[in-house]
């Protein structure tokens, strides 16, 4: 069943290339996202989250090759852990069953088969980092090289990538250098302690070159190859404005056995909130806000304190998430997502000293979670 | 010379003994056994891994008796005869005291004759089919762990003949695993064992078992039975997730670890929500455990020992309890253990093993080779296995 329908997707594809000869047809939209491993601190800094995505239906990937543009920081890291790692892969040994990998990326010394993987990669690396997954009770070592850019690549602002090769997963079973599981990344992302975010003002612009596998023949297409980038606005900050007003008013009462009037006390606090992106106003921005831990509102409107009482007033601001996410394998636990708001190909910029003019298919802006706070104090 | 005689047979003792017991020094007891590590049913491999960290932690706490324990386990990819020639080689070679937990049913019926023929304990594999539990007359060197497939098989039969209108479907693997189950669920049905509108078969080493899912799909079933592993588990929850098919689903207990749960879930959804079954270790993940002291042991042990294994797997936890009966049989067996002492310490078993649910005791008898006598109905809701209900019977 499974041989005919691959037969089926390989003359279909065949036929399409037939009759779109010449063009570059090989299904690969992968999307790269960059944003912070913790809540974005007003000035940048802290460590880095990476994450990519490739569609199902797309070819397999062969090579990553991620962009570092100039600002961020990568520290030459000591053997130890440098954070955790999510990813999802289709397994063809089951059925396309998607498996939850977790794991974390490690700096580790080069070993023969690290310096094999780098050789085959075709990169001299300046550190050897190591995303060692696990998914059914299997370990998966996946080396991530650290490589200086070229001095074209440098001119355009990238001193230093990342690179990642991966096994082809849709060889036939037993192929030597299948991948384990026959399984095909579908999405990883990553914090990373050795990439720290810029302090300086900016927009900064990750790009990457992605490399699939021709379908089946477990050999690299350079033609199918696409520029794909992420962009981080630094500071990205929610402001929250707060005033308050007092409200005197009038209500009859009842004291000692008459009908009194009494003079009321309250506070009528009033909050806006703004959420910039290095400045600018943020493409997608949810804003909720909180009095006391509960919700008063939006990015605006007012609520009332009683005499003498006091209140946090918490405003939550969801930036850039609004387009897709990826995902980590936790579908019971969504909020784990690395979130983004995507600007399609037209918010990407060629950088042609990395692509060697290869289609820029798309860029995104990594989603962040940030809050700003405040105390209200009510009068009396 | 009187004193030098004594010094000397002193000093022979333990050759006596070595000659004596294959397996057994003054310092250490070696045992064997298979794991498929790699092949169809590669999910278990963990087992290995967890009774091996699980021999470490007690070697580091003085060993048995005063003897260190070896563990052997060697990759049979799951193929039965690669387990004969691997454990024949395990006795030949390696001079092993006793096998310990051959898993895998097919793989432990075909080596009992030969441990049988040969007086070598063959103990606590995994598997729960009667072909061992009922033959302890014929083959008293054997003896399986897992509650009885058959009643497992008894107690969905049970549960799914109180449904009104269930129509069932049965997936089964082609070995006495799977007929065990199957057999148990005709009888757990009893006088509704016509609800059966479909069976079918794999075998294990089909690499697909979509026809088998389209046919039982199109009997109209709105039950499913998986008589299956965890691989065909997986296969069969995706398939039924494609067909667009969504019975309710009861699934053998050897697939219900978390981390076959989280690909199932990861792949299909919140449709694995409220499939049944069968459990009697403890889910180390699970909040319910989460303050249970024994799964803070099982962490350190699996951090120290086994570097590197997740402890969502609990195929590894799993290891660590029947290692753990394996150590008291081995205490039980004495200072100077024989292979009919630690045969007779397993066939007087009355342990409170502290990787069981509470509740589940491992008891045996000369005439009761099921160590596992009780077991939990669970059902599965979101991220966990959840009870329901009393423990239910787990004999054959």
């Amino acid at each position: 069943m499974r041989s005919t329908l691959r037969l089926a997707l390989l003359l279909g594809a065949t036929v399409a290339s037939l009759a779109f000869a010449g063009s570059a047809l090989a299904a690969f939209g992968p999307k790269l996202v960059v944003s912070s491993a913790a809540p974005q601190a007003a000035g940048g800094g802290g460590p880095t989250r990476i994450g990519v995505t490739v569609p199902n239906s797309d070819d397999p990937t062969f090579r990553a090759a991620i962009y570092i543009p100039t600002g961020y920081q990568v520290a030459t890291a000591s053997a130890g852990k440098l954070g955790d790692v999510t990813a999802t892969a289709a397994a063809a040994d089951l059925g396309g069953a998607v498996l939850p990998l977790t794991g974390e990326l490690d700096a580790i010394a080069p070993t023969p088969a690290t310096a094999t993987a780098a050789a085959q990669c075709q990169v001299s690396p300046s550190q050897t980092w190591n995303l060692q997954l696990t998914a059914a009770g299997q370990t998966l070592n996946i080396p991530m090289f650290v490589v200086a850019g070229t001095a074209a690549e440098a001119a355009a602002g990238y001193q230093t990538k990342l690179v990642v090769c991966l096994p082809p997963p849709d060889v036939p079973a037993g192929t030597p250098g299948r991948a384990q599981f026959g399984a095909k990344l579908l999405s990883a992302s990553f914090s990373v302690s050795a990439i720290t975010q810029p302090t300086a003002t900016g927009d900064y612009r990750w790009t990457s070159l992605w490399t699939p596998y021709v379908p089946t023949a477990g050999r690299p297409n350079p033609a199918g190859s696409v520029e794909v980038q992420a962009l981080r606005h630094i500071p990205t900050q929610v402001k929250l404005t707060v005033t308050k007003r007092k409200v005197t008013t009038t209500v009859r009462k009842r004291v000692k056995g008459k009908i009194r009037k009494v003079k009321q006390v309250s506070t009528l606090v009033r909050f806006s909130s703004t959420v910039t992106a290095n400045g600018a106003p943020a493409a997608s921005a949810k804003i909720t806000t909180t009095a006391a831990g509960k919700r008063v509102g939006g990015a605006s409107g007012s609520f009332r304190l009683a005499a003498g009482k006091s209140a946090t007033v918490k405003s939550t601001a969801v930036v850039d998430s609004d387009t897709g996410s990826v995902a980590t394998g936790q579908p019971e636990n969504a909020a784990a997502d690395l979130f983004f708001h995507d600007l399609g190909a037209g918010g990407c910029v060629a950088t042609p000293a990395v692509s060697g003019g290869l289609p820029c298919a798309d860029a995104t802006v990594g989603g962040e979670t940030i809050s700003a706070t405040s105390v209200v104090k009510g009068f009396k | 010379m009187k004193r030098l005689l004594a010094v000397l047979a002193l000093a022979a003792c333990p050759v006596a003994l070595a000659a004596g017991s294959p397996g057994v020094t003054p310092t250490t007891i070696t045992i064997g056994g298979t794991v498929p590590i790699t092949g169809p049913a590669a999910l278990f491999g963990s087992v290995g891994r967890g009774a091996d960290a699980y021999f470490k932690y007690v070697n580091a706490h003085g060993g048995v008796n005063g003897r260190k324990i070896k563990y052997i386990y060697r990759d049979d990819a799951y193929d039965p005869a690669k387990t004969v020639q691997l454990t024949r080689e395990l006795v030949e070679n390696d001079h092993v005291f006793a096998i310990f937990d051959t898993v895998g049913t097919d793989n432990t019926v075909a080596t009992t004759d030969y441990l049988n023929a040969a007086k070598v304990p063959q103990l606590f594999a995994g598997t729960g089919t009667a072909r061992v539990g009922d033959n302890f007359k014929s083959h008293p060197w054997t003896m399986g762990y897992l509650p009885s497939f058959r009643a497992e098989g008894v107690v969905y039969g049970r549960a799914i003949a109180k449904t009104a209108g269930a129509k069932v479907a049965v997936l089964a693997e082609a070995s006495d695993f799977g007929k065990d189950l199957t057999d148990g669920l005709k009888r757990g049905l009893g006088a509704k064992s016509s609800a059966i509108v479909s069976s079918q078969q794999y075998q294990p080493t089909d690499t697909s078992i979509e026809s088998q899912m389209s046919t039982l799909h199109a009997s109209g079933a709105n039950v499913l039975v998986l008589n299956v592993t965890p691989q065909y588990a997986i296969l069969a929850y995706l398939a039924a997730h494609k067909l667009g098919w969504h019975p309710r689903i009861y699934v053998s207990s050897v697939c219900i670890s978390p981390n076959v749960m989280d690909i199932i879930r990861a792949s299909v959804g919140a449709e694995v929500n409220g499939s049944q079954s069968i459990a009697f270790v403890k889910d180390p993940t699970d909040q319910t455990f989460a303050k249970d002291p024994v799964v803070a042991l099982y962490t350190s042990i699996l951090k120290k020992y086994a570097p590197g294994a997740k402890p969502s797997d609990v195929y590894n936890f799993y290891g660590m309890g029947v290692a753990y009966t394996m150590v008291d049989a081995l205490k039980h067996a004495g200072k100077s253990p024989t292979r009919a002492s630690l045969l007779k310490a397993a066939q007087h078993l009355n342990e409170v093993n502290p990787f069981m649910r509470a509740g589940v005791k491992i008891a045996t008898s000369p005439s009761d080779y099921y160590p596992i006598s009780k077991a939990q109905p669970v059902r599965y809701d979101r991220v966990h296995w959840v009870a329901v209900g009393p423990l239910v019977s787990a004999r054959g």
